[in-house]
């Protein structure tokens, strides 16, 4: 459950208006593309005829290259708009975690959230579980203190671990704070050079920054090691590696005895393979250099380059020496000819920043790009793309090409400290792979693992579920807010408005559940709201107890949700059912008393006798109906309420057997008496029974009786 | 022999998409068209500006439930003559004992049964 999501659906919702600006842009594209027919055929006469292209016709192209760039652009950014979801969803499934971990753990661990609405890409949001669960994870177990020592050293006893999202310009910033103990880079520095990652002298070069990256590498965390430098790096590379993938990097800053905060920097564009590219020609070849990484471009005297050390050049940009590489050259391809002056782009990524020479810069330009399958690849090609004007383009990925100029250039001298770092950090597929270590999660409990007992439900959503996706998807938004509802009840177990929220969540669960004929689910769920009507009706104090009976049905919901996902049956395990069972809503005292309809006769009050005179005197018939219906799929007493309501159409109703509040009150089996008047005479009526209610209230049998 | 209603508009009230195009297609399939609406107060607005023949509406809902939405419906003179049916779950009889108190003209039990709707349709269209 820690390494992967299982319930991840490989959908999401997408709001309406998103669509309808989708619809709105694909009218648009038409218009665009007969405009585009239009020209073209005007094109093609006026080269029939031999005649020199118009005006018009040469603003008519003008004007469909600007509709069609704009469309393409609004497209683009109509996509990366859909793919955006508030991180909310993400920080959300970390309050039970820590709840559980922080009581398992002794300690005593708030959990705050800021930037919540922050929107990054779907993908991204996902991706982003594993390594912050980590973090918060080993925040709990080591970096955070126990109450009692917090309070020897003058710490408030409650430990706050801080959640906060912003964007600056085009990256996301995910920061994970903890006011624990910090973790101390001495000591960081010893275990590297005790587990021999790095020579002692080489230590001493490196930052104290640097040196904490240490803990990230798959070498350095080992459990004995672990609890000597408090915990930090169990499974740390894990951390590394997932944000790196996602083209982000990872950054701690700590003070030992006030806390830690882990910073990630996550590019937000990354999901869809567009991007926004400035082109260049270098020789024949074309490349695409992601504007991202592009520092600046600018003309050079190549008589202004500096030769530094061997072979490599530098100029000077901004007061600071840059190393100058053909493009080409670089990528193993020829290199430019020599030339007095040349066209310069200035790079930049994580790890360094260069520049480039090329022949012609050319415009910049969105441009969907395609991976090069692995057997291709080249280290500073990521892809390759369709260029304006239908030319092939290599994607240059800055990075690596950076990291290539590193081998190129004369020796380590130009980095030796940035090289050395690489060395250590360089990959984690190097490495040993770890053994996992296995965590203490409130999902899979060994108890909750080997639970065989558990009641095995039914997955079979019915055929009448249309969006079944979509039904799980609510259903999951569902589940989360109902567990965080049941959270915030556990802090305030009097607020009644909670309470209400909290009955009317498990409700909507329950509905949805038996809407799509999960109704074993939704009977369980119904247990479970029938202990929060007892909470709403006062006759149940909601302490710890109840509040974790609430959380176990919550995540037996979530565990039954991603077994719905995976078309496997749910399980809800025995004990919980028990519990749930302890606590709920016993059930109403069935009227097993129906009142038998042969066996009385009507009871009318004064006000019905006077009625039935007045009526009688006004020359309406009197009849008495007797009625047996079976239902199928309604209960028996409100069919009777209904088929009483519908009878006030027939005539007046005087009375019946059993008498409304018998039949509120559920004393009733599947007969009824009516006494009632009517303008229809007998043959009438028996044909306004056969037609309203025979088949429609599944009336099975009937008498009429015209008492006056 | 299934009715053929063409012609008739339902709307159809529940916070949940998936929920309502559930219902939505069971109504599809009488040849009712059908109107959306997320909540009670969102389904009053549309019923008046669409008048439509009927209305089917969960009852738990944000802003406005189900019950308040009967009876804003039927203590408007313009309104009360369109059938409204509840959806509920079985173990819900005091809810829709309740709705019916409101107004509620019938209610629709969750999972739905094609047959009792179909049933359902014919009581609240004829007459």
């Amino acid at each position: 459950m820690a390494e992967k999501d299982h319930g991840a659906l490989d959908r999401m919702l997408v709001r309406i208006a998103h669509l309808d600006r989708l619809l709105n842009l694909v009218g648009e594209v038409i218009i665009t593309s007969n405009s585009i027919a239009t020209t073209n055929r005007r094109i093609q006469e006026y080269y029939d005829r031999g005649a020199p292209l118009d005006k018009m016709s040469l603003d008519m192209v003008k004007v469909v290259e600007e509709a069609s760039s704009r469309i393409s652009g609004d497209l683009h950014s109509l996509v990366m708009d859909i793919r955006m979801v508030e991180i909310k969803g993400t920080f959300q499934r970390f309050r039970r975690p820590v709840r559980d971990m922080s009581k398992d753990a002794g300690k005593n661990v708030e959990l705050i959230t800021f930037g919540e609405e922050t929107l990054v890409d779907k993908t991204i949001s996902e991706k982003l579980y594993d390594p912050i669960n980590h973090q918060v994870r080993n925040s709990i177990d080591h970096g955070i203190e126990d109450p009692l020592e917090r309070q020897k050293i003058g710490k408030p006893a409650a430990a706050k671990l801080t959640l906060k999202a912003y964007q600056r310009e085009n990256f996301i910033f995910l920061e994970i704070n903890d006011d624990g103990r910090g973790m101390d880079s001495t000591v960081i520095r010893k275990t590297a050079v005790d587990r021999g990652l790095i020579s002692k002298e080489d230590s001493q070069k490196l930052s104290e920054e640097e040196i904490l990256m240490f803990i990230y590498h798959p070498g350095f965390s080992t459990k004995t090691i672990a609890s000597e430098i408090s915990g930090r790096g169990v499974g740390m590379d894990v951390v590394k590696s997932n944000i790196e993938e996602l083209g982000g990097e990872v950054m701690i800053s700590t003070i030992v005895g006030e806390g830690t905060t882990f910073t990630y920097k996550i590019p937000q564009v990354t999901a869809v393979n567009i991007l926004d590219c400035l082109t260049v020609r270098a020789g024949k070849n074309l490349y695409a250099i992601p504007i991202l990484n592009v520092v600046s471009t600018l003309l050079v005297d190549l008589s202004k380059a500096n030769l530094a050390f061997d072979k490599a050049k530098t100029i000077t940009y901004l007061g600071s020496i840059v190393t100058l590489f053909d493009l080409n050259e670089l990528l193993g391809y020829t290199p430019l000819d020599d030339s007095a002056e040349i066209t310069v782009v200035i790079v930049e990524s994580k790890n360094g920043r260069i520049a480039l020479s090329v022949s012609e810069l050319l415009t910049p330009e969105k441009l969907v790009y395609t991976p090069l399958e692995k057997i291709f690849q080249v280290q500073g090609i990521s892809g390759v793309t369709m260029m304006g004007g239908n030319k092939m383009g290599l994607i240059i990925d800055v990075t690596e090409l950076v990291s290539r100029s590193r081998g190129v250039a004369t020796g380590e001298a130009v980095d030796e400290r940035d090289s050395l770092i690489r060395k250590v950090l360089k990959s984690t597929e190097s490495a040993e792979p770890e053994a996992p270590i296995i965590l203490p999660t409130r999902d899979i409990t060994p108890e909750e693992a080997e639970q065989e007992t558990g009641q095995v439900l039914s997955s079979d959503i019915g055929r009448e579920i249309a969006h079944r996706d979509e039904f799980l998807m609510e259903l999951e938004e569902m589940i989360n807010n109902a567990g965080e509802n049941v959270l915030s009840l556990e802090r305030n177990p009097k607020d009644n408005e909670l309470i209400n929220k909290v009955f009317r969540d498990f409700h909507s669960i329950k509905g949805n559940l038996m809407m799509v004929g999960l109704t074993e689910m939704g009977t369980f769920i119904h247990d479970v709201e029938s202990i929060m009507d007892r909470a709403r009706e006062g006759a149940l104090s909601l302490d710890s107890q109840i509040v974790d009976i609430l959380l176990d049905a919550t995540d037996s919901l979530k565990n039954a949700r991603d077994s719905l996902v995976k078309n496997e049956a749910p399980v809800i395990p025995q004990e919980l059912l028990q519990s749930v069972a302890k606590y709920k809503k016993p059930l109403e005292k069935k009227a097993t008393e129906f009142v038998d309809v042969h066996q009385r006769t009507f009871r009318l009050g004064p006000l019905a006798q006077f009625n039935l005179l007045a009526r009688r005197h006004s020359g309406q018939f009197v009849y008495q109906v007797y009625l047996s219906f079976r239902p199928q799929y309604q209960q028996p007493f409100l069919v009777a309420l209904l088929i009483l309501r519908r009878m006030t159409r027939l005539g007046h109703i005087f009375g019946s057997v059993p008498s409304i509040e018998e039949i509120e009150n559920q004393n009733i089996g599947s007969q009824i008496k009516v006494m009632f008047s009517s303008n229809l005479d007998e043959d009438k009526a028996r044909a306004w029974i056969e037609k309203n209610l025979v088949d429609s209230y599944d009336v099975t049998e009937y008498e009429i009786l015209k008492t006056y | 022999m299934s009715i053929d209603l063409t012609g008739k508009t339902a709307l159809v009230v529940d916070d949940y998409h998936s929920m309502r195009v559930t219902l939505k297609e069971h109504l599809q399939g009488f040849n009712i068209r059908v109107v959306e609406a997320e909540n009670g107060l969102k389904g009053l607005e549309k019923i008046r500006a669409k008048k439509p023949d009927m209305v089917f509406t969960d009852i738990v809902m944000p802003v406005m439930d189900g019950l308040e939405l009967c009876q804003e419906i039927k203590s408007d003179p313009e309104l009360l003559n369109i059938p409204v049916v509840v959806l509920s779950t079985h173990a819900d009889a005091a809810y829709i004992l309740q709705a019916i108190h409101n107004g509620a003209d019938d209610y629709l039990p969750k999972p739905i049964e094609t047959g009792l709707l179909e049933k359902i349709l014919s009581r609240i269209t004829d007459g």
